[in-house]
C-alpha cells in the first residue's frame, strides 16, 4: 500500500491520531503531526513511498507539533519531539514540513550504527554508483536533483548508508532540499519535477522540497555497488573538470564527511576502505549541469566498455 | 656502501615502541597509507617511510640505529642521504600523533 | 636490546604477518623514486578528524543534520573518542555587552593598559572595522558609553571576537565543553586551513570555521 492510496480524511486521521508509518528505504517512520502543511507535504511529495501498518515496528517516532500557549497562534510555532523531547529549537509554523525533513535526518544521523553513514549524496546508473561527498555550500544537492532528470537514479541526497558487510549503498532516497537559486534552476531543467511549495525566511533563506520521481521510489530496495567518489564543487562560469585525487586522501576526506565513522571505530574503517577500494576518487569543478551529464554519462560508458 | 649517520649532540640511542598494544589496521593504494589506531579512534595517512618504520616496531620495539640500517637495507637509499637523520624525523612525526613513544630509560 | 652495528637479516620478536610482507615489499617498489619519498618522511602525518556537522543540544545546521561537538580531543591524546551525545555550548554575542558579565581574565586582555583592537589581536588579516578596539565590539549594543561605536553587531569581527569571549569563559556562565581554546579561536582566524579539512580557499574555509562557531553561540542557558 502507498500513501496515495488513503484518502485525505484517511491521513489526516492517522496523522493526528495513533501515527502514519511510513516506510523509507531501510526505515520506518512513525509520524504523527496536526499541522495542515505537513499532511499536504507528505501528500504531495511522499505519495508514492510504502506505508506500513499502524501496529507494525516503526524504528523512529517522529511528532511535528504546534507551539503550547500563546505560541499556539502568536508567532505560532512547529515543534519537534522525540522520546519525550524537543531535540531542537522551535521554528515557525510555516517551517513544519522541511521541519518534518530536518527531523528525519536527525532520527537516522544520531541513532544508526547499521550503516555507516555520510554526509553524501548517491546516484546510480547501469548498476554503478556515484557518491558525492560535498560539504554545505557546494552545489551537491542541486547538481544531484539535476542528474535524477537524466537518467540517474537516486539512492540518496544527504545521507548514504553504506553497508557493514560488504560494501553496497542501501538506498535512502527522499525529497531534494533545494534552496534559493537552485530551485529556479531545477524547475527549468525539469519542468515534469514537482515540489513542494516554497518556504521562504528559514535560515538558509528559501528552501523548497523536490518529490522522488516515482520508478526510483519503486526501486528503493535495490543496493548498487560503488564506483566512483566524486567531490563536486560548483564554480560559475567553469568548463567541466574532472581531475583525479587520491585514495587514501579520499578516504580520509570522506570520513570527515561521515556521521558516525569515528563511532564506528574498526568497522568503520573496514567499511569505508572496502568503498575506496571500489571506487575511482575525482574532484569535479563545473558550472553546468548539462557538463555534468555528459561527464558522468562518459563515465558510465567508459567503465561499462572496460 | 658506507653511510655517515651524522648523530647531533642531543640524540640519545632511544629504543621506541608502538605507543599502544598491537591495535593497527592497514589500507594501501600505491604510495599511500591508511592506518587505524583502535586504541585511539584515530585514523592516519602516512608516507612508505613512517608506514614502514611503524610496520617494523608492530613487530617489536626496536632503537633508532637499527630501523636506520633496517630501512637502507630495504629501500637502497642513496650514500648522500642522511638516513639517520630521516628516521629520527619520521619517529618525531609518529611521536606527535602518538603512535609510538620512546621506551623510558 | 643492544644495538646492531651491522644487521645481515631482520630479527624481530615475533614472526612477520603474511600481510606485513606483503606491504613491505611494496614499499620497496615505491622507494625508487627516491628523494621525493623520503623528504616525505619529516611531514606531519595526516590525521583524520570529524568535521563538525552533527548534534549540538537545540541547534542543527540547514538540513537538520546538526552538529556534534567535536571536542578538541585531537591534541588530547589517547582514548579520546568523540562522544555522540557531547554537546556544547556558548554565549551569543549579545550576552557579551555587559562589562559586569566579563570573566576577571576577559577583562584583563579587552582592558589591558593599550587595549587589542580587532586587528591587532586577531589579525593578519585585517579588516575594514578592525581598527576598533575588543571593547568597542563588544559593547556596540547596550547601554551608551563614551567610545560606543554602534552598528558593528552582526560583524563577522564581532561574532570571532564572541567565539573568543566564549572559550575564555568555557566552564563558566553556563558554558560547557566549547571545544576550542582561546588561543585556537584566533589561530582558526588566521589559519582556518588548520582546523577545516578540503580544497576550499582560505576565504572560504575561515567562513566555515566561522559559521560552526555562529552555530555554537546561544545554546547556553
Amino acid at each position: 500500500m502507498r500513501l496515495a492510496d488513503l484518502s485525505s480524511t484517511e491521513l489526516d486521521k492517522q496523522l493526528c491520531g495513533a501515527g502514519l508509518v511510513l516506510g523509507v528505504g531501510p526505515f520506518a517512520f512513525r509520524i504523527k503531526s496536526p499541522i495542515e502543511s505537513v499532511h499536504e507535504g507528505l501528500h504531495r511529495l511522499y505519495s508514492n513511498y510504502p506505508l506500513l501498518r499502524g501496529d507494525q515496528f516503526a524504528d523512529f517516532d517522529v511528532t511535528v507539533a504546534g507551539g503550547r500557549g500563546v505560541r499556539r497562534w502568536w508567532r505560532p510555532q512547529a515543534i519537534f519531539r522525540f522520546d519525550g523531547g524537543e531535540p531542537f529549537l522551535p521554528l515557525p509554523f510555516t517551517h513544519a514540513f522541511p521541519l518534518l525533513e530536518w527531523a528525519m535526518n536527525w532520527c537516522v544521523s544520531m541513532h544508526v550504527q547499521r550503516y555507516l553513514l555520510l554526509h553524501a549524496a548517491v546516484v546510480e546508473k547501469h548498476g554503478l554508483a556515484m557518491i558525492l561527498p560535498a560539504p554545505p555550500g557546494s552545489g551537491k544537492s542541486t547538481l544531484c536533483a539535476g542528474l535524477i532528470h537524466r537518467g540517474w537514479r537516486l539512492l540518496s541526497d544527504e545521507m548514504a548508508l553504506i553497508a557493514l558487510q560488504g560494501d553496497l549503498v542501501t538506498p535512502f532516497g527522499r525529497p531534494v532540499s533545494l534552496k534559493n537559486q537552485s530551485i529556479d534552476i531545477i524547475k527549468a531543467y525539469a519542468p515534469e519535477a514537482v515540489f513542494s511549495p516554497t518556504v521562504h525566511d528559514t535560515h538558509k533563506g528559501d528552501v523548497a522540497l523536490l518529490k522522488v520521481p516515482t520508478d526510483h521510489v519503486h526501486r528503493i530496495a535495490e543496493p548498487a555497488k560503488p564506483r566512483w567518489v566524486v567531490f563536486p564543487k560548483y564554480a560559475a562560469g567553469e568548463e567541466a573538470c574532472l581531475t583525479p585525487r587520491s585514495k587514501a586522501q579520499s578516504m580520509l576526506e570522506l570520513g570527515r564527511n561521515s556521521f558516525n565513522y569515528m563511532v564506528l571505530g574498526r568497522t568503520g574503517f573496514v567499511g569505508l576502505s572496502r568503498v575506496i577500494d571500489a571506487s575511482d576518487c575525482y574532484d569535479f569543478r563545473y558550472s553546468r549541469l548539462d557538463d555534468a551529464v555528459a561527464v558522468f554519462d562518459q563515465m558510465v560508458a567508459d567503465s561499462v566498455v572496460a | 656502501m658506507h653511510h655517515h649517520h651524522a648523530v647531533s649532540e642531543k640524540a640519545a640511542p632511544s629504543l621506541f615502541r608502538l605507543s599502544s598494544p598491537p591495535s593497527l589496521h592497514w589500507a594501501s593504494w600505491g604510495d599511500e597509507y591508511v592506518v587505524f589506531d583502535e586504541a585511539s579512534g584515530q585514523t592516519h595517512l602516512l608516507d612508505p617511510i613512517k608506514a614502514y618504520i611503524l610496520d617494523v616496531l608492530s613487530g617489536g620495539n626496536a632503537d633508532v640505529l637499527r630501523l636506520t640500517l633496517l630501512l637502507e637495507k630495504a629501500l637502497s637509499v642513496p650514500a648522500h642521504v642522511n638516513s639517520h637523520e630521516v628516521v629520527l624525523a619520521a619517529l618525531e612525526q609518529l611521536e606527535r600523533t602518538q603512535l609510538v613513544e620512546a621506551v623510558p630509560l | 636490546m643492544t644495538d646492531s652495528t651491522t644487521l645481515s637479516n631482520e630479527t624481530t620478536t615475533e614472526p612477520i604477518a603474511p600481510e606485513s610482507m606483503a606491504r613491505r615489499s611494496m614499499l620497496l617498489r615505491s622507494v625508487g623514486k627516491g628523494s621525493a619519498v623520503l623528504a616525505a618522511a619529516s611531514l606531519p602525518v595526516h590525521t583524520l578528524a570529524t568535521s563538525p556537522t552533527i548534534v549540538i543540544q537545540g541547534k542543527t545546521d540547514a538540513k537538520g543534520l546538526g552538529i556534534r561537538c567535536s571536542i578538541s580531543g585531537m591534541q588530547s591524546g589517547m582514548g579520546s573518542r568523540i562522544q555522540a551525545s557531547s554537546t556544547c555550548t556558548g554565549k551569543s554575542p549579545g550576552y557579551w555587552h555587559k562589562p559586569n558579565h566579563w570573566t576577571q581574565s576577559q577583562t584583563a586582555v579587552i582592558r589591558a593598559s593599550s587595549p587589542p583592537t580587532f586587528n591587532s589581536f586577531f589579525g593578519p588579516p585585517t579588516t575594514s572595522n578592525g581598527h576598533y578596539t575588543l571593547e568597542q565590539y563588544l559593547r556596540t549594543i547596550g547601554d551608551a558609553y563614551p567610545g560606543q561605536i554602534p552598528g558593528l553587531n552582526n560583524t563577522d569581527d564581532w561574532h570571532w571576537i564572541a567565539a573568543w569571549m566564549n572559550a575564555m569563559a568555557n566552564g563558566s556562565s553556563g558554558i560547557q565543553n566549547f571545544p576550542y581554546t582561546a588561543p585556537q579561536i584566533v589561530q582558526m582566524y588566521r589559519d582556518p586551513g588548520s582546523f577545516v579539512p578540503g580544497t576550499q580557499s582560505i576565504a572560504e574555509k575561515r567562513a566555515v570555521a566561522l559559521n560552526f562557531l555562529k552555530l555554537i553561540e546561544g545554546t547556553a542557558g
